[in-house]
């Protein structure tokens, strides 16, 4: 439909819409999701057309200082209002917006730049000399993140060259509109919000930068790393922006505007869908409650999963650091990434489950198995190396000191395994009473029923932990001896099956039996088709990934605890999983 | 005169915000106050650029160089922030 381009655009093939050139797709990094169909406002680099190499006379150098005075003041002016209605909009904003207020009044940058006003050069050719330089500085830092703030700096900068030339930004301007900038700053962004802007696209920026995170809680679309974007775009033209694809088609032909106008409604219908189903509490008609959390890999992932509506998080695959990292991480990596996702979780709860190098991931430098979902994985990888145990359960220990943090220990078969990783716990909890850190004392430990060896000593198990989670995945795996990742034996792999809904049921009665809380995080706690089947067999949580958790929840306030019951029932009296399936819709459709 | 050794303890390192801790809390007294990181590179520490091109990461061990007539109490409070990693996971 049409071409797509990174950088420079290709003019598509469907040139005949009647505008002057076709329609171009480019492409960039979603950083904020949703989709925008309107009229785009393009703005050019602010510094680009401000050099001038005539001095100022003598006599109107003393103006020219005032001149600068008065925009550093109108910047800071801005700044004000900004805080002001991000405190209104997101609360705790202020530490963004802080740093500018303190380049802007940073005596040693204002010296020198006055310093060359007063030898007659231009306030835009001081403000662009000094803060080049001092950006420069910062460029050559070693630390990366430390070398990304060098954008701080260009960002005030613009901002003073906008202030001198009084082209202030009028953010009313975005009303609904898009706008195209080099860059935007988190400023822009809680004003273009104020203006009703529709979505934003920009030529840099990161995903995990200030004006991104601003974007994504504000809930503007947003596409960022289009390189080159504001020399190939004019203003006025009809873009589509979307957030999710990190995509910008200009001149839309007439199919494609019409696909992206239907994908608009849709989202538009689920955004209200959402928004109704956030506040409603998760239980059935019949007022029986079921915990609702989501499964995640990021600490992004539990700012959007707690704004879904989830009460918690069942699930953080902690091996996603290591598989980004490509190495174990060190103890205070792992307690500052699970520290943050406590953090925007609180006062929700956090289950961190021990790293679980499982079949599907690859980690460099582990030792290599002929068949590895059935070698040294989860818990016994951990248990052979107390180095690396022991460190996971410091950071999670020290994560857990507001007192949300759960910790989970993956792919038990044995007892003795969670008798020595309790060990192994207590030692750590010693050493770190004698170190005066602040821990939880009290943190849940929990095990995942993930292999019909632990579902099947689940009675025995419950006596020494606090709660269950089933992993759907790999009990299904396990129990029918069917490799998930392989088309040959898919028919097989059926979560349906009686034979894993026995041992789930099993592990269940036990934990009942005990006051233990059961979750299921596996893929079949989203199955469309499960909720009733899995409410009826007792569970108390069900955590599915993110984007799952609305129809879930829909399906969970929808669906009656009595008529679950009977489902679950009947399900346990089938011999074959389609017989199963029949039952569960036979009797939704009753 | 005042002369501290102080490391940067937390994680991230002196990034936007422990800078803007730094300075905020310098500018607080009428003394001198001066940072020499390992490039040997000597910064007013009342300047957040100046503080920013630090680039001081985890581990680093800065001198701080304090004169004036409440040169103790900045010595005192400014190493203390650099102890606490500025309050952030260390």
């Amino acid at each position: 439909m049409s071409q797509e381009t990174t950088g420079a655009p290709d003019e598509g093939k469907r040139g005949d819409n009647g505008s002057s050139f076709g329609e171009i797709l480019f492409r960039g990094i979603p950083a904020s999701p949703g989709i925008a169909i309107a009229t785009c406002i393009v703005l050019k680099n602010q510094a680009q057309d401000v050099i001038s190499l005539n001095l100022i006379p003598a006599e109107r150098r003393d103006d020219e200082r005032l001149r600068y005075h008065s925009a550093v003041q109108t910047c800071l002016d801005e700044l004000q209002a900004t805080y002001r209605i991000a405190e209104r909009e997101i609360g705790n904003v202020a530490s963004i917006l802080e740093s500018y207020e303190l380049i802007l009044k940073d005596w040693t940058i204002n010296e020198a730049i006055e310093r060359r006003i007063v030898e007659g050069f231009p306030a835009e050719n001081a403000v662009l000399a000094e803060y080049d330089a001092s950006r420069n500085l910062f460029k050559a830092a070693k630390d990366p993140m430390l070398r990304e703030r060098a954008m701080d700096l260009d960002n005030v900068k613009d901002r003073l060259i906008v202030a001198l030339h009084n082209r202030e930004l009028t953010h009313t301007i975005a009303r609904n509109a898009i706008v195209i900038a080099p860059s935007i700053i988190p400023q822009d962004v809680i004003l273009f919000h104020e203006g009703e802007i529709l979505a934003y696209v920009t030529e840099v920026g990161g995903i995990a930068s200030h004006s991104s995170i601003l974007a994504r809680s504000l809930g503007i679309p947003a596409v960022i790393g289009v390189k080159n974007l504001t020399a190939h775009l004019n203003g006025g033209c009809t873009v589509i922006v979307d957030g999710h694809e990190g995509t910008l088609i200009a001149n839309p032909g007439p199919e494609t505007l019409h696909l992206y106008e239907a994908k608009l409604l849709e989202s538009r219908e689920q955004h209200r869908r959402l928004a109704e189903l956030r506040d409603h509490v998760s239980q059935t008609t019949d007022n029986h409650r079921i915990t609702l959390m989501a499964n995640v890999d990021s600490p992004e992932e539990v700012a959007s999963a707690i704004s879904m509506g989830a009460e918690g998080i069942g699930l953080v695959r902690t091996e996603m650091l290591i598989i980004r990292l490509d190495r174990f991480p060190d103890e205070d990596e792992q307690l500052e990434w699970y520290s943050s996702m406590a953090e925007r979780a609180y006062p929700h709860p956090i289950t961190l489950r021990a790293f679980d190098i499982g079949t599907d991931k690859f980690v460099s430098g582990l030792p290599h198995e002929k068949n590895p979902s059935l070698g040294i994985r989860g818990v016994r990888f951990l248990l052979s190396r107390p180095d690396i145990f022991r460190k996971q359960l410091r950071a999670v220990l020290r994560a857990s000191k507001h007192k949300n943090v759960r910790f989970m220990i993956p792919m038990v078969t044995r007892v003795s395994e969670i008798e020595d990783s309790l060990a192994l716990l207590r030692e750590c909890r010693e050493a770190l009473r004698e170190q005066s850190e602040d821990f939880d004392e009290y943190m849940p430990v929990g095990i995942m029923i993930e292999t019909p060896a632990a579902a099947l000593l689940a009675d025995k198990l419950a006596d020494m932990v606090n709660f269950f989670s089933i992993g759907t995945n790999d009990l299904t795996q396990y129990t029918l001896a069917a490799d998930r990742t392989s088309d040959l034996v898919s028919g097989i792999y059926d979560s349906f099956n009686p034979a894993v809904l026995k041992l789930m049921k099993q592990s269940i009665d036990a934990a009942r039996s005990k006051n233990l809380s059961v979750s299921v995080c596996g893929e079949f706690a989203g199955h469309s088709a499960a909720t009733e089947l899995l409410i009826g067999m007792g569970v108390d949580v069900l955590s599915v990934n993110v984007p799952l958790l609305p129809e879930l929840k829909s399906r969970i306030i929808q669906s009656s605890y009595s008529r679950s019951l009977q489902i679950f029932e009947e399900a346990m009296c089938c011999e074959r999983p389609s017989e199963v399936r029949k039952k569960v819709a036979a009797i939704k459709q009753a | 005169m005042v002369e501290v050794t102080v490391t940067i303890r937390n994680r991230a390192g002196v990034h936007t915000r422990p800078a803007a801790m730094i300075v905020k809390t310098a500018a607080q007294y009428k003394s001198n106050v001066f940072l020499t990181g390992e490039n040997n590179m000597r910064i007013n520490a009342k300047s957040i650029i100046g503080v920013m091109t630090l680039a001081a990461a985890q581990g680093t061990t800065l001198s701080l160089w304090i004169e004036g007539a409440d040169e103790q109490e900045a010595a005192k409070t400014l190493k203390e922030l650099f102890d606490s990693g500025f309050g952030e996971q260390i």
